[in-house]
């Protein structure tokens, strides 16, 4: 009886731990996605807009560039909570499970005093691009973990 | 005996059951350990990736100084080394190492490899590369450029260009209204509201302020290209103005002083001989004669009223460096008889605070004073030409001014910084 009592408490003890430690690892398995694919989109992207020749169209939710001949397209689809990239009739999906996205466009001048640029409201003079999104993952349905890129900016190099 | 047994057997059962939840944790920590330096590896990496870039960057904006700095005197200078017609220099920022190269094209491309160590791992790098086009433009890209203000009063104000090297775009090498063009930019710095006024002018090219400035416009103003001009439309035509404008302009520095001529009070001045020369007290008429080609240093103010005038005699030209504060020149104005406006350049070094132009006819030549306010008075009811480009403090045309920019002008004067034309990281 005595022993049946122990075990039991003790397969309830392992139980809970193990219960904890699959949680734990869902949580360090999505953190790790969310940092991958973060830092990835972020490096792929801020390698192809600094070198892109200028920016064609933007809506906060679009860009479009000139890129080495052709149009590069970033779009975030709010319904499918996806980052998508379009280039040479090809898409593919950079970052899923996202919140929100929103593309902000500035001109290169900083302004006096601050470490902000200049807005802009047309392509023609945009010359940087900030990016910023939210992304999450869910663990059995419960919204656990979320990963915020913050104050990307990217400057479009070519100056003329 | 028997309950000997039991006991063995249960406490292997336990004994079992100890090293298969011992051998679970421990799988499952070296799952996590293993996890958690996949996630600090990658970071690191990243980091590192990222690092490079300001690295890679140093390397280029050193080269673009350098091209800058040296364009003159050969890029074979501050420990660059010529290497297969190019030129190369390695740099050590901190761990990092950026290597910089200049391909001796004209015009220069530049290349930068940077390599960032990864922390915690001896002898491994992130390694980048970029490569970098570039163009030299010249200090006269635009017709008519200020650092402020820019005033355009009077009635029939007009901005044009043509190219005095290509006959479709002129006549004789001169400007001719059936032939011009619609780059007559103008443009300023300066960034606050009105920033530009064109008034009642028709600017055949586009309109440009600083980071938050505004173009104000007079209700007979146009702004656009030449069927804009055509079609009588009014206002600026869409994509014609644009708040980016953000130049350099860099300061004038004096030619040797070269031979000192005596004061010109009331006495003209006439030179022959090509050379640089320096004069003090500049109030009556200047002449270069032909096929002289002088620079000329003036250390005081300049004054020049009445029937005196600056003369260039065809096949001579005049450099002015005005190193005196206010510079005054009425009278009959410039003559520049050869007709070409870089035969007459006058040069603004940083104490030459005001330029006055009253016109009495035409002026051709190029204006580069950038600290000056400068004041074009036109004379009269006739129109009055200015041909070249213009690059000042502020500018004001008063008067019947008609402003024709001479394209020509944006491939000579190669004195300002290399301007990035293409980034392509390999």
């Amino acid at each position: 009886m005595v022993a049946t009592g122990t075990g039991a408490l003790v397969m309830i003890v392992v139980a809970a731990f193990m219960m904890y430690t699959a949680r734990s690892f869902a949580s360090l398995d999505n953190y790790l996605d969310l940092d991958i694919k973060s830092r990835l989109t972020l490096d792929r992207m801020s390698k192809e807009i600094r070198q892109s020749d200028r920016l064609i169209s933007f809506a906060t939710n679009e860009l479009v560039f000139a890129y080495q001949g052709t149009n590069l397209t970033y779009t975030y689809d709010a319904d499918a909570r996806e980052l998508r990239r379009g280039f040479k009739g090809g898409t593919e999906t950079l970052l899923d499970g996202c919140d929100e996205l929103t593309f902000s466009m500035f001109q290169r001048n900083p302004i006096g005093g601050s470490f902000d640029q200049y807005p802009t409201a047309t392509t023609e003079t945009a010359k940087l691009i900030q990016l910023t999104w939210v992304c999450s993952r869910d663990i059995m349905d419960a919204k656990a973990n979320t990963e915020t890129v913050q104050s990307a900016k990217i400057v479009i190099r070519k100056q003329q | 005996m028997k309950l000997r047994d039991r006991q063995g057997t249960e406490g292997g059962n336990v004994l079992i059951v100890t090293v298969v939840i011992t051998a679970l944790m421990a799988f499952m920590l070296t799952g996590f350990l293993t996890h958690t330096t996949n996630q600090n590896q990658h970071t690191i990496r990243s980091m590192a990736w990222n690092h490079a870039v300001p690295v890679m960057e140093a390397g280029v904006e050193e080269a673009i100084t350098h091209l800058y700095r040296n364009r003159a005197n050969g890029y074979a200078t501050d420990g660059w080394i010529p290497f297969n017609n190019a030129f190369y220099k390695k740099r050590t920022l901190g761990d990092s190492v950026v290597i910089v190269g200049i391909s001796n094209v004209s015009p220069p491309v530049v290349y930068a490899w940077a390599r960032v160590p990864i922390p915690g791992k001896s002898e491994v790098f992130a390694r980048r590369s970029v490569m970098v086009n570039t163009i030299d433009e010249g200090l006269f890209a635009r017709g008519l450029v200020a650092k402020r203000e820019i005033v355009l009063k009077g009635n029939n104000v007009l901005v044009d260009s043509f190219d005095s090297r290509d006959p479709a775009y002129s006549t004789g090498g001169q400007y001719d209204p059936a032939k011009r063009k619609d780059n007559g930019h103008v443009a300023t710095n300066l960034g606050i509201i009105s920033a530009l006024s064109t008034g009642n002018a028709n600017i055949f090219g586009t309109v440009a302020t600083g980071p938050g400035g505004s173009v104000s416009i007079g209700p007979n103003g146009s702004v656009g290209d030449i069927a804009w001009q055509a079609s009588g439309a009014g206002g600026i035509q869409p994509g014609k103005s644009k708040d980016d404008m953000n130049v350099s302009f860099p300061d004038v520095e004096p030619p040797p002083g070269g031979a000192l001529l005596p004061p010109s009070a009331g006495s003209p001045v006439t030179i022959s001989a090509s050379g640089n020369y320096t004069l003090s007290g500049f109030n009556a008429s200047f002449t270069v004669r032909s096929n002289a080609h002088v620079n000329l240093t003036v250390t005081s103010d300049i004054n020049i009223t009445g029937s005196d005038r600056i003369t260039i005699e065809p096949g001579g030209s005049l450099n002015l460096y005005m190193q005196g504060k206010v510079a005054k020149i009425a009278g009959n104005g410039v003559a520049n008889a050869g007709g070409s406006a870089t035969n007459f350049v006058y040069w603004g070094l940083p104490s030459n605070e005001e330029l006055t132009i009253n016109g009495n006819g035409s002026l051709t030549g190029i204006i580069y004073a950038p600290e000056a306010d400068m004041t074009l008075n036109g004379g009269g009811s006739s129109v009055e030409d200015v041909t070249g480009a213009s690059v000042s403090g502020t500018a004001t045309l008063n008067g019947n001014f008609q402003f024709h920019y001479d394209e020509m002008l944006g491939d000579l004067f190669k004195d300002r910084p290399f301007i990035v034309t293409a980034w392509n990281e390999l």
